[in-house]
């Protein structure tokens, strides 16, 4: 299609590429039109350049205007039509162009040439066209012409771009060399040209500072003075990869050397280096590349691979389990022990990244570990024992197995690390441990002889359980008490010379000394001890010896008992007739009657027993004549102060016993048990009388007033049974009116050991008040109460008696008041009166005895009124029953 | 010396007998009546002085000041020196008397009626205080 001709792209990148259009008109382009229109004679010649919306005059010769929109252009037609050249001889009579503005109106286009601007591609661009006013012919040489001149811009069009492109390359390559320039100091990799052909480097600034060698000496730093340099160690690596290098076509080499520097150490250098030029005979001419200072890394690396070696090698050559897994349970990396163990148990280790679950193992063992794994996953860090049986090999290991989680420098968890440690060494030894001390406790367990330990000071570091039975402690009361607590006071001398003879070295055997038993009786002990200096400790065997001692004073015994049973014992031994004459008494009369035995001798017992036991121990004592034994329970028998001892009696006929032939008396003095019994007796009545029967109230309260306990006699008393007590607060019943002073009366207990508080009014179960007189007893460090026993007595009755008696005392005051001030005052004063008449003499005058006639009559008026409301007074006076 | 009997009594009748026995008993001194122990009290208030004597006959039931009203604010300046007084009571009801005997100005008590032989105890007992005083 012709139209588009004009907008196709190609044509137009191919138009934009010149960078031409809207440039200012340059000379060599209007010589051209020049040229073009002295050579067709026109007056008009112009270059124009057609864009997808106008035209554009590069050069315009005898046209004012440098340009029109597109559809004042003549010259689009060649593009449109895709023509070389167009002539229009009369453009009034052409129908394409007779309607253009340029040909109807000024300048009235009368002519017109033009010959296509194409490029090598074939683009077309505009033309270069002659133009007339006035119509006129062109002829075929002239054509000719106008076609060269055209080729001749198009030329001048490459021309122009070729060089346009070259100054942009430039600008473009100074541009980057200039970045590649800042890189490369940024970096601060050096940068070398090595001229090989006449042995020349060429650095920059950085390389120069690298090297360490000045610009100055630059010249003379050639290859040899460059190998003398560098570190003889490296030099042979240099020189082979240099040679690698410089054999066509090599791609390049790297190496890492020391240097020798100005203060006399060597820098650790890497130089990467490529050869940019070969000659024809494939000869290195040109080695480019770059040269790093890697000292620092080359040091850090080498020391982190020191480490890691060291590490390595303590890793390895443990014999415990070292290994890490991923959170798939893959190996990462275990220790040679790990290796060395999976390939004894399935023929090949594990590999790196392979799961750590091995067939060759039972399920459950594979099921264990993943439940480890989960765990630590779960729960963190945890360690595990292990008792791994080989019922094949007959041995047993203990493994203790540790767990801990991995993370990255995120803070996520990567995987586990596990170490397991063979304990069984440890195990071992402490279960040997374990069972030879068990053993031994048994040992000193099952000994009737006591085995302990002492230290140097004397204190029981172990005891065993002999000690109970021989001392009654348990050993754990004597571990940590001196021994010499429990050694008799007269054998703690002889005892401290055994020690000592001990610690100086000598072993002591059968050493004797006494103990005193936790009930207080002594306990002769036989003691073998020996002294380890090193530990510090008496290790001592000790043996009851009470056995042997007996039987040493055994004859000393029996003779002593003999003598405390007749003597000292409180038994009253006798020998009487049937009669009842004592024909011997033991000298215990003495202490028990208050009468030498002689007293007795030829009295009668019945005269010294009590008139009320008298025929019961009579009728008893007659049966001995048919008993061998008889018992005669409890009587009184009078002692020399005429005091009643109670006695009982144990009588044995021995009356055909030739020695004796009399009867045996035993008599027990039983008088304290019987007054024991008595005032048990006592007591118990008086606890029946007051808990259960009396109008008493005994209750227990802590120290707040909160009943624990009240006795029976509440319900009596209060209609409150002890169980509705317990609990309750004292202070719940007393009547307000009495509270304070009942509180301030009760908390005086906490300090005194008893309390009388005077009667108050406490709540009755049937919610009226009744009068308490209590008294308080602080028993709370009695262990079997632990609290205040409160005892109270019902005294409303007394209270109100006592009340009514006091009402009745204030009436009867009133009523002595009234006597002495009432009735008195008129009688004395009639008294006085009557005196003073009958005592007159004559002194008072008529009107004065008149006067004191008159007193008189109101002195006895008096009285009478007096006598009246004293005889009221005493007919109101108090009923009890009025008071309550 | 000179005396000033002061009679503190609310029932005249017994100020007529006691003026009559005083003056039958033949007591020395000015003879005053009060009905009772306010005006008495501020009478010796006003008029004490250490240059008299004083024989005060106290009744103890009187109204507006009672006898011991009236003690308590005696006590205050007068001295024993010049100073004794008689209480009257009317029984031997001695319950209200017993807070009095501690006080060194009360002589000693006297039951009515006052008879003419109880007067020369009183006049003996004046006279043994003051007159003898004088002579030492």
């Amino acid at each position: 299609m012709k139209g588009d001709n004009i907008l196709d792209t190609n044509r137009l990148n191919a138009l934009m590429s010149f960078d031409i259009m809207d440039t200012p008109p340059e000379a060599i382009y209007d010589e051209i039109t020049s040229l073009a229109s002295s050579i067709c004679n026109t007056p008009a010649s112009i270059i124009s350049l057609v864009d997808d919306k106008r035209q554009f005059f590069k050069s315009h010769l005898g046209v004012e205007i440098n340009g029109t929109p597109l559809k004042d252009s003549f010259c689009k037609h060649l593009i449109i039509d895709d023509i070389d050249t167009l002539v229009v001889e009369d453009m009034h009579k052409d129908k394409r162009f007779s309607n253009y503005n340029m040909v109807k109106n000024d300048p009235n286009i009368g002519f017109y040439a033009g010959a296509s601007l194409t490029t090598e591609n074939g683009e077309r661009l505009g033309t270069l066209c002659v133009l007339d006013y006035e119509p006129r012919q062109i002829n075929e040489k002239q054509i000719d012409s106008l076609k060269t001149l055209a080729k001749q811009v198009v030329q001048l069009f490459e021309l122009r771009k070729s060089k346009k492109t070259e100054e942009d390359q430039k600008l473009d390559l100074e541009r980057k060399g200039k970045l590649l320039d800042n890189i490369v100091n940024a970096t601060g990799i050096g940068i070398w040209e090595r001229n090989l052909n006449e042995d020349l480097l060429t650095l920059n600034d950085q390389a120069l500072e690298i090297y360490g060698i000045n610009r100055d000496s630059l010249s003379e730093f050639n290859t040899d003075i460059w190998f003398d340099l560098i570190h003889d160690e490296d030099l042979p690596e240099v020189k082979r990869k240099m040679l690698a290098c410089f054999t066509y076509p090599s791609v390049g080499c790297s190496v890492q050397y020391r240097m020798l520097q100005n203060d006399g150490n060597y820098k650790w250098l890497q130089e990467i280096g490529k050869v940019l030029q070969w000659s024809d005979d494939k000869k290195p001419q040109l080695m480019y590349g770059t040269v790093q200072d890697i000292t620092e890394k080359k040091s850090y690396t080498k020391e982190l691979q020191r480490i890691k070696n060291n590490q390595d090698a303590m890793i390895n050559s443990s014999r415990d389990l070292m290994w890490s897994i991923d959170l798939d349970f893959n190996l990462i990396t275990a220790n040679t022990a790990f290796h060395d163990l999976v390939e004894k148990i399935q023929g090949h280790p594990f590999k790196e990244g392979d799961p750590v679950f091995s067939d060759a193992v039972p399920q459950q063992v594979t099921d264990k570990w993943k439940s480890y794994y989960q765990r630590a996953l779960t729960n963190g860090r945890f360690s595990v024992k292990q008792k791994i049986q080989n019922p094949k090999k007959f041995w047993t290991t203990y493994g203790l197995t540790s767990f801990d989680l991995m993370y990255n420098k995120e803070g996520e968890i990567t995987g586990i690390t596990c170490f397991s440690k063979d304990i069984t060494s440890e195990v071992l030894s402490q279960q040997v441990l374990i069972s030879a001390k068990e053993e031994m406790q048994k040992i000193m367990d099952t000994s009737l002889d006591i085995i302990c330990t002492i230290d140097e000071e004397g204190y029981f570091l172990s005891v065993n359980q002999a000690s109970k039975a021989i001392w009654g402690y348990d050993p754990k009361d004597i571990i940590g008490t001196n021994y010499m607590e429990l050694v008799h006071e007269d054998d703690k001398p002889s005892t401290k010379n055994s020690a000592a003879t001990a610690t100086s070295g000598k072993k002591v055997l059968n050493f004797e000394n006494r103990y005193i038993h936790r009930d207080g009786h002594v306990v002769p002990m036989l003691w073998s001890s020996n002294w380890d200096e090193n530990e510090g400790v008496f290790y001592c065997i000790a043996k009851d010896n009470t056995e042997k001692k007996k039987a040493e004073f055994q004859l000393e015994n029996s003779e002593r008992r003999f003598k405390t049973l007749v003597q000292e014992s409180s038994d009253i031994i006798s020998i009487i007739d049937l009669e009842g004459n004592f024909t011997y008494v033991s000298p215990s009369t003495t202490k028990i009657l208050g009468a030498a035995p002689e007293k007795y001798i030829g009295t009668n017992a019945f005269d010294y027993i009590h008139i009320d036991d008298l025929e019961r121990v009579k009728e008893k004592f007659n049966s001995i004549i048919d008993n061998y034994s008889i018992e005669i329970d409890s009587f009184r028998f009078r002692d020399i102060n005429g005091e009643w001892k109670w006695f009982e009696s144990i009588v044995t006929n021995q009356l055909n016993e030739p020695s004796i032939s009399g009867v045996v008396v035993t008599t027990r003095d039983i008088t304290e048990k019987k007054k024991a019994e008595k005032q048990l007796e006592n007591s118990e009545r008086r606890y029946k009388t007051l808990v259960q029967e009396g109008s008493d109230m005994i209750c227990i309260v802590d120290e707040n007033a909160v009943f624990s306990y009240a006795s029976p006699t509440s319900t009596k008393i209060l209609e409150i049974t002890p169980e509705e007590f317990v609990g309750r607060n004292a202070f719940d019943y007393v009547h307000p009116d009495d509270h304070d002073y009942v509180y301030n009366e009760f908390i005086k207990i906490i300090d005194s050991s008893h309390i009388n508080i005077k009667p108050f009014r406490f709540r009755h179960g049937a919610g009226h008040w009744v009068w308490l007189e209590t008294a308080i007893t602080n028993k709370i460090d009695e262990p079997t109460i632990k609290g205040i026993v409160v005892n109270s007595k019902d005294v409303t009755t007394k209270v109100q008696h006592l009340r009514a008696i006091e009402a009745q005392n204030a009436q009867l005051k009133k009523i002595a008041w009234t006597q002495s001030h009432i009735v008195r005052a008129p009688v004395a004063r009639l008294m006085g009166l009557v005196d003073l008449l009958r005592d007159d003499k004559e002194k008072l005058k008529s009107e004065e005895r008149e006067q004191v006639l008159n007193y008189i009559i109101t002195s006895a008026d008096e009285i009478d009124h007096v006598i009246k409301d004293i005889v009221e007074n005493t007919i109101n006076a108090i009923e009890i029953e009025d008071i309550k | 010396m000179n005396y000033q009997i002061l009679l503190i009594e609310d029932d005249p009748i017994f100020t007529f007998l006691l003026e009559k026995g005083i003056k039958h008993a033949d007591l020395k001194g000015e003879t005053i009546s009060f009905s009772n122990g306010k005006p008495a009290i501020e009478y010796l208030t006003n008029e004490y002085s250490d240059q008299k004597n004083y024989i005060i006959f106290l009744d103890l039931n009187m109204p507006v000041m009672n006898g011991w009203e009236f003690m308590d604010q005696l006590e205050s300046f007068a001295s024993t020196d010049n100073c004794m007084v008689f209480v009257l009571t009317s029984s031997a009801y001695r319950h209200d008397i017993e807070k009095l005997k501690k006080k060194a100005l009360v002589a000693d008590f006297v039951t009515k009626p006052i008879t003419e032989f109880l007067l020369k105890g009183i006049k003996d007992s004046i006279e043994d205080r003051f007159e003898k005083n004088q002579i030492i």
